[in-house]
C-alpha cells in the first residue's frame, strides 16, 4: 500500500519536473516580455525531434554531445523567435501576440512532420528501460533522471541569475525592461537571450521525457497545456511558483489517475484549475494580478 | 476592423448575400463531384463555426478557445433529444437553447478573467467536454460515436444539404452583420477597444461579456446540428479540443471580426487544402505561418485586404473627377 503510494508521488513528480521544465519557460518569457508563448509545448517536441531524429539516428552521436548539441541548436532557435514573433509584436495587443504563437504552434508541428515524418520515432535515452527499486517500489530509471536534471537545472538556474551579470540583467529586464534600457543594458539582446534559454528548458524536457513514450509531432500540445496549468496553479510570473506548480500538477494526475478514476483525470485536474482560475487567479505564489495594458 | 456593412446598406448586403448563396447552390453542383460538394458543406460549417467564435473574439476581443466545445455540445444535444422522441424543430431548439445555457454558464464564472487566462480557462473547458463526450458511455456511447442518427433524412445527400446549408449560413451571415452594424455592435467594439472607458460611458461590459458568449455558443451549437444533418453520424474525435484552433487560425486569416473574413478563412482552410491534397503538411506549414504574418502585418487579415482594394478602386474611380486627391490618400 504504501509502496504503491510511494511509487505514484515518484512518478507524479516526475512527470511534474517535466512539467515544470516547460511552466519555467513560460514565466521566464512573461516576466520578461508579458507575452504567453502557447508553442511552447512545440519546443518539446522540436527538442526531442532535432534529438532522436538527426542527432541519434541520422548522425549516430553518443548521447552527452547529442544532448548539448541539441541544446545549443534549439537555443539558437529560441533567440531566433525572439526576433522574428516576439519583436514585430511587441507594442501589439496581446491578443494577436497570442494568436501568434499559436499560429507558430500549428507551423511547427507540420513542418516536424514534413522533416520527420508522421511515424512515431523511438529513443532509447541513456537508461533505456532499466529500473530501479527504491524504498521497495520498482520505477523506471528514467523518472529519477527527470527530476535529477530538474534539480541540476535549477542550480544551474539560481548560480545563472542570482551571481552573474548576465543573469542580474536577465533581472533587470524582466522588472523593468525600458529602466534597464536606460541602465546601458542591452535589453532586445537579453530578451533573445531569454527566449533561448525557455526554449533550452522546453528541450530538454522533450529529451528527458521521449525514452517515457514515442517522440511525434504532437507530444508537445498535452504537455504545454499541463505545463501551462502549472503555471496558472503556482501562480503566473513566479519561478518557485512554476516549480510547485508543475510537481503539484504531476502528482495530482498521477495519483487522481490511480485512485479516482483514469478515464476522467482530465476532466478532474482541469476542473481544478478552472476552480483555482475563479477562486484563486493569483495562483499559490503569484501576487494579485494587476491590469497589463 | 472593418465592418462590411460599412459601405452597403444592410439591404442592398441581403440581396448580395442572397445571390451569392443562390449562385453557390445552383453552380456548385455542376463542377463539384460528391467528394467535393460534401467538403463544400463542411466548409459552410466552418463559416458557421467562426462567425460565432468572431462574435466574441473578433467583436468582443475576449480570448475565448471553446468554440470546439459548443460544436460538440449543439451536435450531442440534437442526436441525444431527436433519440428522446423529439421533432425535429423542438430538438433542434433545445440544443441551440442547451448550447447557449452552457455557454452562459461558461461566460459567467470567467468575467473576471482576461487574455491567456481567459484562453486558458476555456481551452480547459473544451478538453473537460472533449473527455467527457469520450468517457461518459451511457450517454454518448463513447468513442464509437452515435451512428444512423434520422437528422431531416438528408444525410449524406451533399446536394441536398448544399441548399439548407446556404440557407442557414447565409441567415447567420446577415443577422451577425445586423448585429455589428446596430447600436448593441458599437457596444461590443467598445468593450473591445476599451473596457474601461465603455464601462465608464454606461455599458454594462458583464452582461455584454456573458451574452458574447451565449451568442458565440448558439452558433456553435447550430453548427453542430448542422453537423448531425449532413453526416448522421457523430464521435468525440470531431470536437476534439485541438480543433479550436484552426478555427481561430480561420477567424484570424480570414481576418478577426469580419463576417467575410470568416467566409474567406473557412475556405481556405478547410477547402482549398482538398484541392491540393498532394501537399497537405506543407499546405498546413504554411498557414501557421501565414497566421503569424496575417497578424503581424495585415491584423484585418484578408477580408481587410479585400475590403480596402475594393474601396481604392472606387475612390479611384471618383478620383477623376476630384484631381485633388493626393496619391496619400488614394493609398489609405
Amino acid at each position: 500500500m504504501l509502496q504503491t503510494f510511494i511509487q505514484i508521488v515518484l512518478v507524479g513528480l516526475a512527470i511534474g519536473a517535466a512539467y515544470a521544465l516547460v511552466a519555467l519557460g513560460y514565466t521566464l518569457i512573461w516576466n520578461a516580455v508579458s507575452l504567453v508563448n502557447f508553442a511552447q509545448g512545440d519546443l518539446v517536441m522540436l527538442g526531442a525531434f532535432v534529438s532522436v531524429g538527426w542527432l541519434a539516428n541520422r548522425l549516430g552521436m553518443p548521447l552527452w554531445l547529442n544532448l548539448v548539441t541539441m541544446l545549443v541548436i534549439l537555443g539558437i532557435f529560441g533567440a531566433a523567435l525572439a526576433w522574428g514573433i516576439y519583436h514585430p509584436l511587441r507594442n501589439a495587443p496581446q491578443l494577436s501576440a497570442i494568436v501568434a504563437t499559436l499560429g507558430l504552434s500549428m507551423a511547427l508541428q507540420n513542418i516536424a512532420v514534413i522533416i520527420w515524418g508522421p511515424q512515431p520515432l523511438n529513443f532509447a535515452g541513456p537508461l533505456g528501460t532499466t529500473s530501479v527499486q527504491l524504498f521497495g517500489s520498482t520505477i523506471y530509471a528514467q523518472y529519477l533522471v527527470i527530476l535529477a536534471a530538474l534539480a541540476v537545472m535549477m542550480a544551474i538556474q539560481h548560480t545563472l541569475f542570482q551571481h552573474t551579470a548576465l543573469g542580474r540583467a536577465m533581472r533587470a529586464t524582466a522588472q523593468d525592461a525600458e529602466a534597464a534600457r536606460l541602465m546601458g543594458i542591452p535589453t532586445a539582446r537579453i530578451i533573445a537571450f531569454i527566449f533561448a534559454y525557455a526554449t533550452m528548458l522546453a528541450a530538454l524536457a522533450g529529451w528527458l521525457i521521449a525514452p517515457l513514450s514515442y517522440v511525434s509531432s504532437d507530444m508537445g500540445v498535452n504537455l504545454s497545456l499541463r505545463a501551462f496549468a502549472a503555471t496558472i496553479l503556482g501562480g503566473f510570473g513566479s519561478i518557485p511558483g512554476a516549480l510547485v506548480g508543475g510537481l503539484i500538477f504531476g502528482v495530482i494526475e498521477s495519483a487522481g489517475s490511480f485512485y479516482i478514476s483514469s478515464e476522467y483525470i482530465d476532466v478532474i485536474a482541469f476542473g481544478v484549475l478552472i476552480a483555482v482560475l475563479m477562486f484563486r487567479p493569483q495562483g499559490i505564489f503569484g501576487e494579485l494580478e494587476l491590469e497589463r495594458p | 476592423m472593418t465592418v462590411d456593412g460599412n459601405t452597403l446598406t444592410m439591404r442592398t448586403l441581403a440581396l448580395l448575400v442572397i445571390g451569392v448563396a443562390i449562385l453557390c447552390g445552383l453552380v456548385l453542383p455542376q463542377f463539384l463531384s460528391v467528394y467535393y460538394l460534401q467538403v463544400a458543406d463542411v466548409t459552410l460549417i466552418n463559416i458557421l463555426l467562426v462567425l460565432g467564435l468572431n462574435f466574441i473574439l473578433g467583436f468582443g476581443g475576449q480570448m475565448s478557445l471553446a468554440q470546439c466545445a459548443f460544436f460538440g455540445i449543439g451536435a450531442y444535444g440534437f442526436t441525444l433529444l431527436q433519440a428522446a422522441g423529439m421533432p425535429v424543430p423542438v430538438a433542434a431548439i433545445g440544443a441551440i437553447a442547451i448550447s447557449a445555457a452552457v455557454g452562459m454558464a461558461l461566460g459567467w464564472p470567467t468575467l473576471r478573467l482576461k487574455g491567456h487566462y481567459l484562453a486558458l480557462c476555456t481551452l480547459a473547458f473544451a478538453l473537460i467536454v472533449e473527455r467527457l463526450l469520450v468517457n461518459w458511455e451511457g450517454l454518448t456511447n463513447g468513442a464509437n460515436g452515435i451512428t444512423a442518427i434520422p437528422g431531416i433524412g438528408l444525410a449524406g445527400e451533399n446536394d441536398k444539404m448544399l441548399w439548407v446549408l446556404l440557407a442557414i449560413v447565409a441567415c447567420a451571415y446577415l443577422l451577425q452583420v445586423w448585429i455589428a452594424n446596430g447600436p448593441l455592435g458599437l457596444r461590443i467594439r467598445a468593450l473591445r477597444d476599451d473596457p474601461l472607458a465603455a464601462q465608464a460611458i454606461g455599458v454594462d461590459i458583464s452582461r455584454l461579456k456573458i451574452m458574447l458568449f451565449v451568442i458565440s455558443a448558439a452558433y456553435g451549437g447550430l453548427a453542430g446540428i448542422c453537423y448531425v444533418l449532413l453526416r448522421g453520424y457523430i464521435s468525440p474525435d470531431v470536437f476534439s479540443w485541438q480543433s479550436t484552433f484552426s478555427y481561430l487560425a480561420m477567424a484570424v486569416v480570414g481576418g478577426l471580426g469580419s463576417p467575410l473574413g470568416a467566409v474567406l478563412g473557412a475556405i481556405l482552410y478547410t477547402f482549398v487544402p482538398e484541392l491540393l491534397r498532394f501537399m497537405q503538411e506543407y499546405y498546413f506549414a504554411v498557414f501557421g505561418v501565414m497566421v503569424i504574418l496575417v497578424i503581424t502585418f495585415f491584423p484585418a487579415g484578408l477580408s481587410g485586404l479585400v475590403l480596402s482594394a475594393f474601396r481604392s478602386l472606387r475612390r479611384r474611380e471618383k478620383s477623376y473627377a476630384r484631381s485633388d486627391v493626393t496619391h496619400h490618400e488614394r493609398a489609405a
